[in-house]
């Protein structure tokens, strides 16, 4: 009998640089939720140039925007912990620059470091 | 460690004030005259002037451009002097395209080893202009490790080399 266990996953909170985006792509207006699939897709893209086709199937990079969860500017992202390294390394040498703002286990975790950051700031 | 850049080249007390907290170090682009009282580095970037044996005093040489690393190399050799930082910023890898930022992968990889066998130290920064350039801790250790670089012992000795590089003078030396 073989046991099999889930592959463990990370929940990345990213934040895009509108100003940078516009300058570089005037087609692209803004980071609000619905063109944030743009960045993603550059993430990918660079991803995939470093290292390769198979090791960005092995990430499984998903965007999650369930409920609204991010706010304007922010994005959310799924991938295996297995891949964490070579995800960050796409992050931090991707341009437009993407900001990594927290890693969690969960996503529950996630959303709430980003209610206590829009608390803070409405004080 | 954050290092902010003092482009005027000259210090005021604004600066003077902040720069007391010792999480600070400034970056010169030369020898500052009169003694500041906080931790200060002279920056020097590779466009600026070639490296001779009649090269100002600094404590930092920051490389931009990977294909001239060889060269850099070969000149640093002939100057012989030690405990220099060879800075990279992530900042300039991040406009390249794939096949140069594999190419800045090598050329990490083989300074790396100069630094090594020549007592100088590897110093991989951010390079941030901006807030949104700037690099986790997390990410950097990441970048590390693609480098073939062991993130703890690459952060111990930078400390260690910034702790015998930055002249805190504090009225004395």
């Amino acid at each position: 009998m073989v046991l099999r266990r889930k592959d463990k996953h990370r929940y990345l909170l990213l934040y895009v640089n509108d100003e940078i985006f516009n300058e570089i792509d005037t087609h692209f207006q803004d980071t609000d939720n619905k063109d944030i699939r743009k960045s993603i897709t550059i993430l990918r893209k660079r991803f995939s140039e470093l290292f390769g086709t198979i090791e960005l199937e092995k990430a499984s990079i998903n965007i999650i925007c369930e409920n609204n969860l991010c706010p304007p500017n922010f994005l959310i992202i799924k991938c295996k912990l297995a891949s964490m390294d070579n995800i960050l390394c796409a992050v931090a040498l991707s341009y437009p620059p993407l900001t990594t703002i927290k890693i969690s286990g969960t996503i529950k975790k996630l959303t709430s470091s980003i209610a206590i950051e829009k608390h803070v700031e409405y004080v | 460690m954050i290092g902010t850049d003092n482009s005027i080249g000259d210090y005021n007390e604004t600066a003077h004030i902040q720069g007391i907290n010792d999480a600070f170090v400034l970056r010169f682009k030369s020898k500052p005259k009169k003694l500041p009282l906080f931790k200060y580095l002279v920056v020097l970037h590779e466009s600026e002037s070639k490296i001779n044996s009649k090269i100002p005093f600094f404590d930092i040489f920051s490389m931009n451009n990977w294909n001239t690393y060889k060269i850099n190399i070969k000149q640093l050799k002939k100057l012989n002097r030690k405990n220099i930082g060879m800075e990279i910023k992530i900042r300039e890898i991040r406009y390249c395209n794939s096949y140069e930022v594999a190419k800045w992968v090598k050329s990490i990889k083989e300074i790396n080893k100069f630094c090594k066998l020549t007592d100088n130290q590897l110093i991989i920064s951010s390079g941030a202009e901006t807030n949104y350039e700037t690099i986790s801790g997390n990410t950097f250790d990441s970048l590390l490790r693609i480098f073939d670089i062991e993130p703890t012992k690459y952060w111990n000795e930078l400390e260690k080399w910034i702790d015998t590089k930055s002249r805190v003078s504090y009225g004395t030396s």
